[in-house]
Order: structure tokens, then C-alpha cells, then sequence
């Protein structure tokens, strides 16, 4: 307490200058049109820097919700695109409402666990038999494919990644239309391989590689790859293509499960 | 009370009004080149006793600021330059102690110190305070140069002023 007051009768007068100063700063401000311009205008300047700090401190906070919000909003937009719809006419000029039923749900999903370095490489995501992902489904992403669920839970679901050698996708040129199968022999995760491309296809490097349609498991037209190389064997009728993938699958974050709403019927019908 | 408070009081008075009545409508430098402004008053900081409590500096340093604010229609604008100077006053007086110090009721002034020692103490505060005063009055530190500009010349013009004052009256405490 002495020591306070000792404190306090040593340097009061800084806080009297202090206090004085602060009187004079006030006078100013609030008397004198040009300084108060002046002071109006940089203390906007401040506070709106702190103002706008604040929210970006505060908004990533919320960052989470925002992002299952969009990943919500994103799935919605993106099944009412005609890649995820059944035609009921092949006349694709007209509108859309009454040609097109839905085929395609896409349910979004966050990865929890993913692996890229192993020979066969595995995915989890939170989210199971509870937000509707069921066994054999599709799991792609905005850019790409990711992978097929093997086993679900009501909470978590475990997929092949397309990382993995026993992850075979039907898979289609996109100008001409051939197809083949995707999969992957280890090493590179940024690039697979293509199989069963005929001889007799038109093949360029750059050429693009997109899903086919024909399995039940995704739509068709989803971006796969990209032709990085090519070479026939000798004696053999069909090219051995290496696919530069268009996602990066070291870097899962959002996903979309794909539901295939008449899956039950192409089945039925194959059977 | 005793004489160097009343003394003082008439010195508060007298500055007050030959800043305001006098020294405001003298315009040095023209109406386009209004860089000069005289300041007198501060000498009513300078010359009061060495051993006043720095409290007191503040509070009467305050009050002739706003007096000549009131006259001068810029409130804030000499009341926070003459606090600044009534705050750095006793800084400038230890940086300038004679040997052997200064006496109990010695005030720093020409007759008691010398006009060179005087006028070193005088131009340190002088300069601060009129500096201050520029930069509250433009309140803007991208007008640095022009703020050094004015000060400058008005740190000249002001100094004069008080060696007139002193030559004039030549106070003994």
C-alpha cells in the first residue's frame, strides 16, 4: 500500500499529464471542424480494422458450420444437373422439369481418415447408414472421383479409395466414347491406370477420361483423368494408358456419396 | 499570499492578452503564407519557480492554454501544447543544471542564470511547444514538412518575442 502511494506521489503527474492531455485531445476533437474531420475519418479507418479483424477471427470460427452448409447447399445444386438424372426423352433441348426424373442423390459427407501411401488405400467418412450411405456406393468429389464404400456403420463408412488395387471403375473416353476400366498398381497417387482401351481408339495424350455410366455405382461424365501417356504392347490389342488424375486425393476434405436411385431396377434387369 | 504568486498571476495576465490581443492579429507572413504565429505566452511556464510541484506545472499550464484557446477559438488546440511544455519543462531544467545545482527558490530566469543559459532552456521548451502545437493543429502527420516548416519559423519569431518581453521587463522572480 505504501508502495502504492509512494508510486502514486512519484509519477501522479504523469497521469495528470496524461489526463490533461486527454482533456486538451478532447476539446479538440469535439470544437475544432477540421480536426474532428480528421479524427472521424482515422478513427473510422481503425475501427474498421478492428471491426473487420474481429469478424475474420470470429467467421473462422464458424468456418465448420459454413462448411457443411456449403457442402449441404452443393450437393442439392449439383443432382439437378442432367449428368445425375434419367432421361425420360432423348430430346435434351427441351426444359428440363418434366424430361428428367432424378436418378442420382448425392449425400455429402466429411473424410475423417484417409491413406495415400499404401499399395491399397482406404477411406473414412463420418457420416453411415444414419445420413442414407449404404454398401457399394460411389464417393466422388468436386473434381473428381474418390472411391466406392465397402462397409458401413450407422455412424462412419469405410471406402476403397480409387488408390487401391482392388478398386476397378468403369471408365470412358469422353470424346469417343470408348471405354475401359480404371485401377491402380501403387506408387504415384496422383495418377492411375487405364485398361481395355481398344487398339483401334483414336488415343491422344491430353485425351479425357471420364466415368462411363455403366456400373451402377456413378453417373456417367464424372471427371476421372487425363491421357498422360499411352503405348500398345507388343502383340496386344489394347493400349496400356497412364491417367493423370484431376483431383488431388491427398487432400480429401468434402465428399459426396453417390446414390444411385434405380440402381434396384438396372440390376433387376441384368440379372 | 506571497509576491511570486502574485507576481505570477500578473504575468498569467499579461501574456494572455498580449498573445491575444496583440500577437493573434499580427500576421507575418501575408494571407497566403501564414506559416509564422507568435507565441508568448509560454513564457509564463518558463519563468515559474524551479521548485513548483509538476502537478501544479500541468494543471497551470492547462489552464493558460485554454485560456488563450478561448480567445483564439481552437479549443485543445495551446491547452494540450502548453501541458505538453509544462510536462517537459522539469526534464529540460535537470538536462540544464548548473553545477552544484539549483538553489531552493532560485526561478529560471535572465537575472539569476545568464541570457545564454536562458535562452538555451527557452528555445528547448519553445521549440517543443510550438512543434506540439503545429502538429495538434494539423493533426495529420502527412503534413510533416509543412508542420517542420511552420515551427521552425515560428520557433524563431516566438523566441524574439520573448527576448523583448525580457529585455522589457527583465523579471527578478
Amino acid at each position: 500500500m505504501q508502495n502504492i502511494l509512494y508510486f502514486l506521489y512519484r509519477y501522479g503527474y504523469v497521469f495528470l499529464f496524461l489526463f490533461l492531455e486527454l482533456i486538451c485531445f478532447n476539446l479538440l476533437v469535439r470544437f475544432n471542424p477540421e480536426q474532428k474531420a480528421i479524427f472521424i475519418r482515422s478513427s473510422n479507418h481503425i475501427s474498421g480494422w478492428v471491426i473487420d479483424s474481429y469478424d475474420s477471427v470470429i467467421r473462422y470460427f464458424r468456418l465448420n458450420t459454413i462448411a457443411d452448409e456449403l457442402a449441404q447447399e452443393n450437393a442439392k445444386l449439383r443432382v439437378t444437373a442432367p449428368k445425375y438424372m434419367y432421361a425420360l426423352s432423348n430430346d435434351r433441348q427441351l426444359i428440363h422439369d418434366s424430361l428428367y426424373q432424378q436418378q442420382y442423390e448425392l449425400v455429402p459427407a466429411r473424410v475423417i481418415n484417409n491413406s495415400i501411401t499404401a499399395l491399397d488405400n482406404y477411406f473414412t467418412l463420418k457420416g453411415g447408414t444414419d445420413i442414407g450411405i449404404e454398401k457399394g456406393m460411389g464417393v466422388i468429389e468436386k473434381s473428381g472421383i474418390v472411391g466406392i464404400i465397402i462397409d458401413v456403420n450407422k455412424h462412419y463408412a469405410r471406402g476403397i479409395s480409387i488408390l487401391n488395387r482392388d478398386c476397378m471403375i468403369s471408365s470412358a473416353l469422353e470424346k469417343d466414347h470408348f471405354f475401359g476400366t480404371l485401377f491402380w498398381t501403387g506408387g504415384d497417387p496422383t495418377s492411375a491406370k487405364l485398361g481395355d482401351i481398344p487398339k483401334h481408339a483414336p488415343l491422344h495424350v491430353g485425351d479425357k477420361v471420364v466415368t462411363s455410366g455403366f456400373s451402377t455405382i456413378f453417373p456417367a461424365g464424372i471427371d476421372i483423368g487425363i491421357v498422360s501417356h499411352f503405348e500398345l504392347g507388343d502383340g496386344s490389342n489394347f493400349y496400356d494408358v497412364d491417367i493423370k488424375l484431376t483431383n488431388d486425393l491427398s487432400r480429401l476434405d468434402y465428399v459426396y456419396v453417390v446414390r444411385n436411385l434405380l440402381k434396384e431396377e438396372q440390376l433387376e434387369i441384368e440379372e | 499570499m506571497n509576491r511570486p504568486v502574485i507576481r505570477s498571476i500578473w504575468r498569467f495576465i499579461i501574456l494572455v492578452l498580449i498573445q491575444v490581443l496583440i500577437l493573434s492579429r499580427i500576421n507575418l507572413g501575408g494571407s497566403e503564407f501564414n506559416y509564422i504565429q507568435i507565441f508568448v505566452y509560454p513564457l509564463f511556464l518558463l519563468l515559474l519557480p524551479i521548485s513548483i510541484a509538476r502537478g501544479w506545472l500541468l494543471v497551470l499550464g492547462f489552464l493558460i492554454g485554454l485560456t488563450v484557446d478561448m480567445f483564439y477559438n481552437s479549443p485543445g488546440m495551446h491547452a494540450g501544447a502548453a501541458v505538453f511544455s509544462a510536462f517537459i519543462r522539469p526534464n529540460m531544467l535537470s538536462a540544464l543544471e548548473p553545477r552544484g545545482g539549483y538553489k531552493i527558490n532560485s526561478v529560471p530566469n535572465i537575472r539569476q542564470f545568464g541570457s545564454n543559459w536562458f535562452f538555451r532552456y527557452a528555445s528547448a521548451v519553445l521549440s517543443l511547444h510550438v512543434f506540439f502545437y503545429f502538429l495538434l493543429e494539423a493533426f495529420d502527420l502527412s503534413q510533416i514538412l509543412q508542420i517542420l516548416l511552420k515551427s521552425v519559423l515560428s520557433f524563431v519569431a516566438s523566441l524574439g518575442m520573448i527576448g523583448i518581453y525580457m529585455l522589457i521587463f527583465n523579471p527578478k522572480d
